[in-house]
């Protein structure tokens, strides 16, 4: 098992994609801290999971808040005592945050770049100076909005575009102290909040006129995520740093 | 399926041009040493003889055929030889480069041609090919091996201090190479084959001079160059199911040298 006795962070790691980066990480060997903003949610991923034999903590963490950031990785390093591995994946996103550019007011602007960005920022910075004597990864889950523009998302892109420059300069500075730091940028991923995009997109006046076609002809799942996730968390991916890889099923080739 | 058979290529077929080159003999380790049987061609099939042997009596599936990659006929030859053998081609790896040529202060114009022959049209009909062999079978997976050259320009200042440079033809391929993965990837992706390209940073080697070791690893984020197991990691990774939803993309394994 390529994570074993390791132990992640993963905030999001409930629900969508980051349950499934939890569950993935879970199945390579980690102990798998399990943040969301609500505590229910947490626990009941936490509780499918560790019901399958994995070791999971549910803890609840709004990202936007360094007090509570820090309550959380003492509570992990209580726990497993080290950290090794944090996957950014909480995010505002999906159909209930799709607005178009000239409508978009100040509260959902905040709302995505204090989420997206400045509490990616925060519990990296918390999590990297508790990484310091040992080394370890982190992760940015970023998206193909970060590479093509979105209908309807721009405040989105714009927060997900500045994690693949906050992942280069991170690994940059990070490098002396045994930190890798990559991203990924999932493409179309089928999730209960996205199952029903381009019906909901269209119901808040979004064309959906830019959809295109996926080479592979599927849209993906979680699980297409949480094996990358591993990948770069593992001594596979010793040699990659301040990388992003794309996983859309070649829907940036064109 | 487990996150760790992900991993796993047991009963795949892979074929690695060049696989028993500096960079190809690591490919060649990992895909075996993950369950693969290897297939390992090139010119010089003796040199493919003798990685396959040692590899086999460590207990890996290695063989070793001719391959040349400036006839048609030849490549022909071996997509037949391995369907008849194995019945499929699941995985191949263009990783054979000729590197004819220097800078542009030296480089001749048939030096050039002789590098395009191989690295433009041998590379052409290596995906084409094998490519159509996976449309046949509905499945397969093409991992091209590109470079930092391939997406930045060397810098020429670590090679200061030594007769060494990054050869004119090599950039012009490697990039040509990337492009041509998102092709391959957008056309062949509704057949269920995957393309995508490595990008490794350069590779140590013991003949290499301190000063441009030192040069060129003071570049990277990581403080040194590309070793053996650097790649391995990587070409399993897009070879196998773990990376079942990534296509058309560049995978750079770089240490961080063009993250800055």
């Amino acid at each position: 098992m390529k994570l074993k006795d390791k132990t992640a962070i993963v905030t999001g790691g409930g629900t969508g994609i980051g349950l499934g980066i939890s569950r993935a990480l879970a199945e390579a060997g980690a102990r798998v801290v399990i943040a969301q903003p609500t505590l229910e949610k947490a626990e009941s991923a936490g509780l499918t999971l560790s019901s399958e034999g994995y070791e999971v903590l549910p803890l609840a963490v709004d990202v936007r808040d360094r007090e509570q950031v820090q309550n959380l990785i003492s509570k992990t390093v209580e726990r497993w005592a080290t950290i090794d591995l944090l996957v950014n994946n909480a995010a505002v996103t999906g159909p209930g945050a799709a607005a178009k550019f000239l409508e978009i007011d100040d509260e959902l602007l905040e709302k995505t770049i204090d989420v997206n960005l400045k509490g990616t920022f925060i519990i990296s910075q918390e999590v990297a100076r508790r990484m310091i004597p040992n080394g370890g990864v982190i992760i940015h889950i970023s998206s193909v909005g970060a590479f093509a523009a979105q209908e309807g998302a721009s405040a989105y892109c714009a927060t997900k575009a500045a994690l693949t420059g906050l992942t280069k300069a991170m690994a940059l500075e990070l490098a002396p102290y045994g930190i890798r730091v990559n991203g990924i940028a999932p493409g179309d991923i089928l999730t209960e909040t996205s199952a029903n995009v381009k019906n909901e997109a269209k119901e808040r006046g979004i064309s959906g006129d830019y959809f295109r076609k996926i080479p592979l002809s599927r849209r993906g799942n979680p699980a297409d995520i949480g094996r990358v996730a591993v990948f770069l968390a593992s001594d596979d991916a010793s040699y990659i740093t301040g990388e992003t890889i794309v996983v859309d099923g070649g829907f940036l080739t064109y | 399926m487990n996150t760790n058979e992900l991993f796993r290529l047991d009963g795949r077929v892979a074929l690695v041009t060049g696989g028993a080159g500096l960079y190809g003999v690591h490919i060649t380790r990992a895909l075996a040493e993950v369950g693969a049987h290897v297939v390992i061609a090139s010119r010089n099939k003796d040199q493919c003889e003798k990685v396959s042997s040692e590899m086999k009596a460590e207990g890996l599936r290695v063989s070793a055929a001719h391959l040349d990659l400036g006839s048609s006929e030849s490549i022909t030859r071996l997509c037949e030889d391995i369907v008849s053998q194995f019945g499929q081609l699941d995985i191949l790896f263009n990783n054979a480069v000729a590197r004819a040529g220097g800078d542009p202060s030296t480089v001749t114009e048939e030096e050039w041609e002789t590098a395009m022959r191989i690295n433009s049209t041998g590379f052409f009909l290596s995906c084409k090919i094998f490519g159509e062999q996976m449309r046949e079978q509905g499945f397969g997976v093409i991992v091209n091996i590109s470079s930092i050259y391939g997406v930045v320009a060397p810098n020429f200042n670590i090679y200061d201090g030594t007769d060494m440079t990054s050869p004119a033809n090599y950039a012009f391929a490697k990039g040509g190479m990337i492009n041509f993965t998102r092709y391959l990837a957008s056309y062949y992706g509704r057949f269920g084959i995957r393309v995508n390209s490595i990008s490794p940073g350069g590779f140590h080697t013991d003949d290499q001079p301190d000063i441009f070791v030192e040069n060129y690893s003071r570049q990277t984020l990581l403080g040194r160059m590309a070793v053996d197991d650097d790649i391995k990691g990587a070409a399993v990774f897009l070879a196998s199911d773990a990376s079942s939803y990534i296509t058309g993309q560049n995978l750079m394994v770089d240490g961080g040298w063009t993250a800055i």
